[in-house]
């Protein structure tokens, strides 16, 4: 077991140091040397107590960890985006949105459907949609032409778009970050792989763009006043409204986009694996468009395929070495501190991925969600099914969107370059929405609604849409309260940036009893472990907000 | 049904907080704020599997 100490030390220590860029390589190569030295003192130390006969097989058990589904879903869900992209299906949608203005939706409407149109499409990376979508938004701007809109709109638009896009690889059916979750709740659940952790990270994710274009509006903007150098619309000039145009194909290409997801998602031709729907529909978009292979293989981004390879690879080291066994080990010390007990220690749990935010959420995931999963009956019976499935979900959400604020290249570093900001602009919002309000939501739709849809036979279950409603206002409520109260002292400043840190923890604190409360019921004790727990988390989320924006390298 | 219902009034409510947070404050811009959002809701609940 002391092998498994070392080598988890070993893992955490190289993803902290490589957050705090003390170790300035890419996390993907970070992740592969860990493998490679985890499996040395491994072969050593299992060579000296097991034999030679121990050594032989510790590449086979790393390899084992190896989850191939979700990788060659995501590839194939690339290569069909590709493909769209590559026959002017995204310049469709771009008409789409256009004549969407001219509707009842109006100007404000349409902004709503296109900040949301990442999570509708759900592709398998967000990335996907940043890069087609971000230059159309910053031409809503001054400097991109349109001149519709304001230096503070477009930063809200930009931000919450980009908040929407990098959570959108979480309840994506073809080869979403849920899927790795899907797959361990499906010892349990039946139909667990149908989308069991869809429906709760998309309703979260839905209230989370909001209340991160509110935060953005009333504290970024006025926590780092001097740190974005957009223009400002140009007052008395006649706004330019230009209508984009797309060929016949790339509306061919888009109705069989969509015809594919559906048929990946509804599946009305039984059960055909995800990676053929896709890669049917993808060669019928090739052969419509007739799209050269140079623009086809620019539509696949190799990140999050490497990114989840080499956390798997981590993660089946970490396997092989009993590193999982350790931590499984320490996380059970920490469930029987009396302050901490099994729910705050999950509240902990839940918030890791924000914590440690990483360029792409698979490769902790991948690692981790088999430790949570050894919390539920398989292993340490911390929890019920049931229990296990609301917990997954607010860990599902929480990891997948933490691309969003990592200073690794992450994701939401798209969006800051498009809002022409310096590197953290965004953190604050990103981190504290999601701790404070989409790891709770997800947790209660998933209690109060979801599992009803997935309850295992003989199980029966009911919907409590009154206690869903109830806790979604409170959530919601609570949240735009702290907004509130941050945004009146929010400047630049010692002070003020120690009251947005008092804002984190209270509703850290409060996220951590939502999660206890809907794990565990209405219990006193679990619920003010859950809110301690919450706290901890929040403390060292609260601090990585940077205090005040600086040029690369941003120390956070 | 239940689920649609919720993403339904979780969609209006995301909605109108977009659009109050990009300076839309008209009741009228609010309403279509509300309105996108309601879209937002239904089509990813019959997206979802429910």
């Amino acid at each position: 077991m002391i092998l498994g100490y070392v080598t988890l030390a070993i893992f955490l220590a190289a993803m902290v140091l490589t957050l705090l860029r003390k170790i300035n390589l890419p996390v993907q190569t970070v992740l592969v040397l860990v493998t490679l030295v985890c499996l040395a003192i491994g072969a050593i130390v299992k060579g000296f107590t097991e034999g030679a006969a121990a050594i032989l097989t510790l590449p086979n058990e790393m390899m084992g960890g190896i989850i191939l589904h979700p990788v060659t879903a995501l590839l194939a869900g690339l290569f069909l985006a590709g493909a769209l992209n590559a026959s002017g299906g995204f310049e469709a949608f771009k008409v789409l949105i256009a004549r969407l203005q001219k509707s009842p939706l109006g100007l404000a409407g349409t902004f709503v459907v296109l900040i949301n149109l990442p999570m509708i499409t759900s592709l398998p990376c967000g990335r996907i949609m940043a890069a087609a979508l971000l230059p159309l938004l910053f031409a809503f701007g001054s400097e991109g032409g349109m001149n519709l809109l304001t230096k503070s709109q477009l930063i809200v638009l930009i931000g919450a778009f980009a908040r929407n896009a990098f959570g959108s690889c979480g309840p994506s059916p073809i080869g979403g970050v849920g899927q790795i979750g899907e797959g361990f709740l499906g010892s349990h659940f039946p139909t667990a792989a149908d989308g069991i952790l869809r429906a709760p990270q998309a309703f979260s994710l839905m209230i989370g763009t909001a209340l991160t274009a509110l935060f953005l509006k009333l504290i970024s903007r006025r926590l780092y006043p001097d740190s974005c150098s957009l223009r400002d619309k140009r007052e008395g000039e006649g706004d330019a409204i230009v209508v984009p145009k797309a060929p016949v194909a790339g509306y061919a290409s888009l109705v069989i986009f969509v015809a594919a997801l559906i048929v990946a998602i509804f599946q009305p031709f039984g059960k055909v694996p995800v990676q053929t729907v896709l890669v049917v529909a993808a060669i019928a978009i090739i052969l419509i468009g007739r799209a050269g292979i140079e623009a086809l293989m620019a539509g696949i981004i190799l990140l999050p395929v490497s990114a989840m390879v080499a956390g798997f690879m981590a993660a089946g080291a970490l396997a092989a070495t009993n590193g999982f066994d350790a931590l499984g080990q320490v996380l059970g010390l920490l469930a029987k501190v009396p302050v901490l007990g099994v729910a705050g220690m999950l509240a902990i749990f839940v918030q890791i991925q924000t914590m440690i935010p990483l360029s792409c959420s698979r490769i902790l995931t991948a690692a981790l969600v088999p430790v949570l999963f050894l919390f539920g009956p398989a292993a340490y019976g911390f929890l019920t099914w049931e229990q296990l499935a609301v917990v997954m979900a607010a860990y599902i959400i929480n990891a997948t969107t933490s691309c969003g604020p990592s200073p690794l290249g992450g994701g939401g570093m798209m969006g800051e370059g498009q809002m022409r900001v310096e590197s953290g602009y965004i953190k604050g919002a990103y981190t504290f929405t999601v701790m404070a309000a989409m790891t709770p939501l997800a947790a209660v739709y998933m209690k109060f609604l979801n599992l009803v849809n997935f309850a295992a036979p003989g199980e029966a279950l009911t919907a409590n849409i009154g206690a869903l409603g109830g806790f979604v206002v409170l959530i919601v409520a609570v949240n735009l309260l702290a907004i509130r109260l941050m945004a009146r002292l929010a400047a630049p400043g010692d002070k003020p940036y120690f009251t947005q840190v008092g804002g984190f923890l209270v509703t850290g604190m409060f996220a951590g009893m939502v999660l206890a409360l809907s794990t565990f019921g209405l219990h006193a004790i679990p619920a003010l472990q859950g809110a301690f727990g919450g706290l901890l988390a929040a403390l060292w989320i609260a601090f990585m907000v940077p205090k005040k924006l600086e040029p690369e390298p941003a120390p956070f | 049904m239940l689920g649609m219902l919720t993403f339904a009034v979780g969609g209006v409510l995301s909605g109108v907080m977009i659009a109050w947070s990009m300076d839309f404050k008209t009741a009228r811009e609010l309403l279509q704020g509300g309105l996108g959002g309601l879209a937002v809701g239904v089509l990813m609940a019959l997206l979802l599997p429910m």
